[in-house]
């Protein structure tokens, strides 16, 4: 199915012949995203104002045309594929810092500026965008909105919702609306709030305004390191139980760091069973005693070794291992698949040995390499996607892991999104109400369903939504 | 004397247990809205009674509003129906608590001072140190998005709300979010629901996320004889390391009535009544014990400090007085002590104390007295409204200058308390209660709801005399996302049986 030559024409004559993609080559570019999914559109566009947003969404209601948002295509659960073709809007040419106001601690945003090109935009002024996913390098604020991203330090900070004030959205009719503002607590309804994290099921975003957080006085990283899972697991319970709320708490497994070090070189102990990066950050005062507690329930449950960064450079090495992990495991393995479940933190031993259990019990090699402060796991499946059985037991072993995550009182996702890669694991952990309720809200928002169609509700639920049979591919960056 | 319309809430009365259906209007009184009372009271004492009251209401097309322990239903617009007063300050049980994950699950009837006690024993507490008070419970407190001077640091309940048990108006019950700390698995529906004044749903339970108590705790009171002062200090600190927990200025004209509301009006203070029978009932007789024990002493401790009216120290009519709150290991208190002196020195302070060492935005005399702010505007005139201006914090200066003017024109004082987060509430406190004083509130309203859209903000008026309500929206100028608003209504409520009118006019 093509989408129909008038509507092209359409599109040329609003973006310029530079602004439109229909050729089949070009568009096989943009079939992909981090997640194992694939889906091509008809058409990809790039549309440079609100202006031609509107004009786009007005051509393709004339034409009865979906339209999926785009931002640098690194989400990891399908949310920027064109699951039912027509116009892919990539905002990579919507990518202007429109205000920056650091008296306020505001900026306004348009939806294609890279997440860490914020954050350096304001450095000067000691501020700086706290949502920061693994893919900050390259990921748009716009895509963090969609998948309400998170990252490492969102264990202190907060994730995406808890930085965006305001939105400008343009609806499926083609009008545009703002909801919330840059002052805190707008009347009426959060629309805000809902529209964040509704991976553009319910508008497309085309500018944002965000808070932005002042940079720490004080930082320590500390790396904890293990010879047992469980030490390491039962040393996030008690740092949690605690009350010291670190910045960050990351946790590397035996087999994850291995493969970490032999390209990161980032200084992991080779011959560890688990890791903790741990960061503490704030006043001076609160860091040095922090840091000490930190040392304190570290030894107690018998930590090897904890060293702390001595330098700027020792602590960019070991972020630089924690967020390079996912290229690390790329070298190792045909395939993998990363999953993305949250449980209640106090379960988190029992449930990594869980997951080794059902790693055994498939025949996979299951990495761990995750969120620990959070308890926001990504157990990471290696197979090799060339054979067919082990990529059906692979998505099984998936779908026990999110079971499991499930029945201890967790979610499917922490922040990467249901997409579609998890639509059909949606009734698992909401009944058949509370999807409804969701319809409706995306009834309210979306009435005809073209926006993003495929993506969060199960088959049978959306608006005649077709289920495509995803295909494993081995790109995946958390 | 049936009536056709008795026979529909005939119903209801089916539904609940005996003595929990009231229609006698000295009891139907305590749920009036507005000077509107319902036609009767309906106490659920079960998630599943809710669903049930809900779906005969639907096919009754009966006008439900959700009660709690009826703290602030002073707020929002009339009610447009009002049939009934669905109370669910029954629905008090904590459904589920776990300290090490630091997560929470409470009912809706739950109140704010019960739930503090429980966190209190892990070490722990909930940001929502509402002006609504201790007797507030979880379902109102979400069903205003009220929220406290500790804001300043946590946010408000959209930021440490996890997930949401509710019904809708069809009587369909439906949860939206989860138990965990993090989840981003479909829309965050409970997001729409706070601040929603249950017209889009009756809540029935709420999961939080919890925060550690801070092992030491200061609260520093530094006076201007300005706001321009205050306002120094505000932009100081916000652009320096410190990590207040809490940062409120106080404007002369609201000291004047903190510190001198009348006492004797104060025996009145309203303590609602709850069934400890049926606390008993669910936690079993040592907690409700305590649980009693505990309200019993919160409500003590309110009689005392209202009685204690003019003895609020800290605050001066000359001053300008800011109220910071820093929490921490005792060097991080240190730390504050040190640097805010400092910074308020070089701001231009008239003095600087330091009030230690328990008192804390929980505790602490001052805050428990600018918590009470809406109830001592209140007593201080008898057509008191309280306006919450929400403009970005380079706009204060503006605002505070807008209604001092307004204050001068109109000759009628006009208090503030300015919230560093972004916050604004303004008490205008009339004189009198007559045709020409509600006529001259509602202009000075007026002017204060075009300075606060000047300065790029907006304000509503949180609580006002009724004939004020009908003189004027309430809600401010008209935001261009309200038909948005209107189409999730529909769906959620498709036949406005939900506090209709109550929000915005939906």
């Amino acid at each position: 199915m093509a989408l129909a030559r008038t509507l092209i024409a359409e599109l040329v004559r609003i973006l310029g012949p530079a602004g439109v993609l229909a050729r089949r080559e070009e568009l096989m570019m943009y079939e992909y995203d981090g997640s194992i999914e694939t889906a091509r559109p008809e058409a990809v566009v790039f549309p440079r104002s609100t202006e031609d947003v509107v004009r786009i969404v007005q051509a393709a209601n004339r034409h009865d045309v979906p339209i999926t948002g785009r931002g640098a295509g690194t989400g990891l659960s399908g949310g920027a594929l064109a699951r039912q073709g027509g116009i892919l809007m990539v905002f990579s040419r919507m990518n202007r810092i429109l205000e920056l106001d650091v008296e306020n601690q505001r900026a306004v945003v348009q939806p294609g500026v890279v997440n860490l090109d914020l954050s350096r935009a304001v450095a000067h002024a000691g501020l700086h965008f706290a949502p920061d996913p693994s893919s900050q390098k390259s990921c748009t604020i716009g895509g963090n909105v969609a998948e309400n991203a998170g990252g490492p330090h969102t264990l202190a900070y907060g994730v995406t919702t808890n930085h965006v004030l305001g939105l400008e959205l343009v609806l499926p009719s083609g009008e545009v609306v703002r909801v919330g503002g840059k002052p805190v607590d707008s009347p009426g309804f959060d629309l805000c709030g809902i529209v964040v994290g509704s991976e553009g099921t319910l508008g497309i975003v085309t500018e944002i305004t965000v808070r932005l957080t002042r940079n720490p006085e004080a930082v320590k990283t500390l790396l904890a390191v293990f010879d047992r899972v469980d030490d390491a697991t039962e040393t996030v319970v008690s740092l949690t139980a605690s009350g010291i709320t670190p910045a960050a708490c990351e946790m590397l497994d035996g087999w994850t760091l291995r493969a970490v070090e032999a390209y990161v070189h980032a200084g992991f102990p080779l011959d560890s069973a688990a890791v903790l990066l741990i960061e503490v950050d704030g006043l001076r005062e609160a860091v040095e005693t922090n840091a000490e507690l930190v040392l304190v329930i570290c030894r107690k449950h018998h930590a090897r070794e904890v060293r702390a960064a001595r330098d700027e450079r020792e602590r960019a090495l070991l972020w630089k291992g924690r967020k390079d992990a996912f290229g690390a495991v790329g070298r190792l393995s045909p395939s993998y698949y990363v999953q993305d479940g949250v449980i209640p933190r106090t379960r988190l031993p029992e449930t990594l040995r869980r997951i080794d259990e059902i790693g055994k019990q498939y025949g996979f090699e299951i990495g761990n390499i995750f969120h620990a402060g959070d308890g926001n796991l990504h157990p990471i499946i290696l197979f090799d996607q060339r054979d067919r059985s082990q990529y059906d037991r692979a998505v099984s072993a998936a779908s026990d892991i999110m079971k499991w995550c499930l029945s201890v009182g967790g979610s499917l996702t922490g922040e990467h999104g249901i997409g579609f890669e998890k639509s059909e694991l949606m009734p698992l952990m909401f009944s058949e109400a509370d999807l409804e309720a969701m319809q409706r809200v995306r009834r309210a928002f979306n009435p005809r369903g073209i926006l993003n169609p495929g993506k969060i509700f199960p088959f049978g639920k959306g608006c005649g939504e077709v289920r495509m049979r995803p295909e494993p591919v081995t790109s995946a960056a958390s | 004397m049936s009536t056709p319309a008795d026979a529909s809430l005939a119903r209801l009365e089916g539904i609940a247990a005996s003595g929990d259906f009231v229609t006698a209007p000295d009891e139907l009184a305590q749920y009036e809205i507005d000077g509107v009372a319902p036609r009767a009271g309906i106490r659920a004492s079960s998630a599943d009674q809710v669903v049930e009251i809900l779906r005969a209401a639907f096919s009754e097309r009966l006008a439900v509003i959700p009660v709690g322990n009826a703290t602030q239903l002073g707020v929002g617009s009339p009610p447009a129906r009002y049939d009934v007063a669905l109370v669910l300050s029954k629905l008090s049980q904590r459904l589920g608590y776990d300290p090490g994950d630091l997560t929470l699950t409470a009912g809706a009837g739950m109140t704010i001072g019960m739930l503090s006690l429980e966190l209190q024993k892990h070490g722990q507490f909930l940001p929502l140190d509402s002006l609504a008070g201790d007797f507030a419970t979880v379902g109102g407190i979400l069903a205003t998005n009220s929220s406290g001077p500790l804001r300043h640091a946590y946010g408000t309940a959209r930021d440490f709300v996890l997930g949401l048990d509710y019904v809708n108006g069809e009587g369909a019950r439906t949860k939206s979010g989860g138990r965990v700390v993090k989840s981003v698995a479909g829309y965050d529906i409970h997001k729409l629901h706070i601040g929603a004044l249950g017209s889009l749903g009756v809540i029935l339970s709420a999961n939080f996320k919890t925060f550690p108590l801070p092992a030491t705790q200061a609260t520093f009171v530094v006076r201007f004889a300005e706001a321009d002062g205050a306002l120094k200090l505000r932009a100081a600190v916000a652009a320096s390391d410190l990590q207040p927990r809490a940062f409120d200025m106080v404007s002369p004209e609201a000291a004047r009535f903190l510190r001198h509301t009348d006492a004797a009006k104060a025996d009145h203070l309203d303590v609602p009544d709850v069934d400890w029978e049926d606390t008993r009932k669910y936690v079993g007789e040592e907690k409700a014990a305590e649980y009693k024990k505990k309200y019993d002493e919160a409500a003590a401790l309110a009689q005392e400090s209202i009685a204690q009216a003019k003895s609020a120290p800290l605050f001066s009519e000359k001053y300008w007085t800011v109220l910071i709150a820093a929490g921490g290991n005792e060097r991080v208190v240190e730390r504050h002590c040190r640097d805010l002196e400092a910074l308020a020195e070089q701001a231009g302070a008239a003095s600087f104390s330091e009030a230690r060492p328990e008192d804390s935005p929980e505790g602490c005399e001052e805050w428990r007295w600018i918590r009470s702010f809406p109830d001592c505007a209140r007593r201080t005139s008898p057509a008191a409204a309280i306006l919450k201006v929400t403009v970005l914090p380079s706009a204060f200066a503006a605002v505070i200058s807008a209604t001092k003017r307004s204050a001068e024109q109109n000759d009628v004082p006009i208090a503030a308390m300015v919230r560093a987060a972004g916050v604004v509430s303004c008490a205008v406190t009339p004189r009198e209660n007559d045709d020409a004083a509600i006529t001259e509130l509602a202009a000075v309203c007026e002017e204060i709801i075009a300075a606060a859209r000047k300065a790029g903000g907006s304000a509503v008026i949180e609580l006002c005399p009724p004939a004020l309500k009908r003189k004027m929206n309430i809600w401010g100028v008209p935001r261009g996302d309200i038909e948005l608003m209107r189409r999730l209504k529909k769906e959620f409520d498709p036949a406005g049986i939900l506090a209709p009118g109550r929000m915005m006019g939906l």
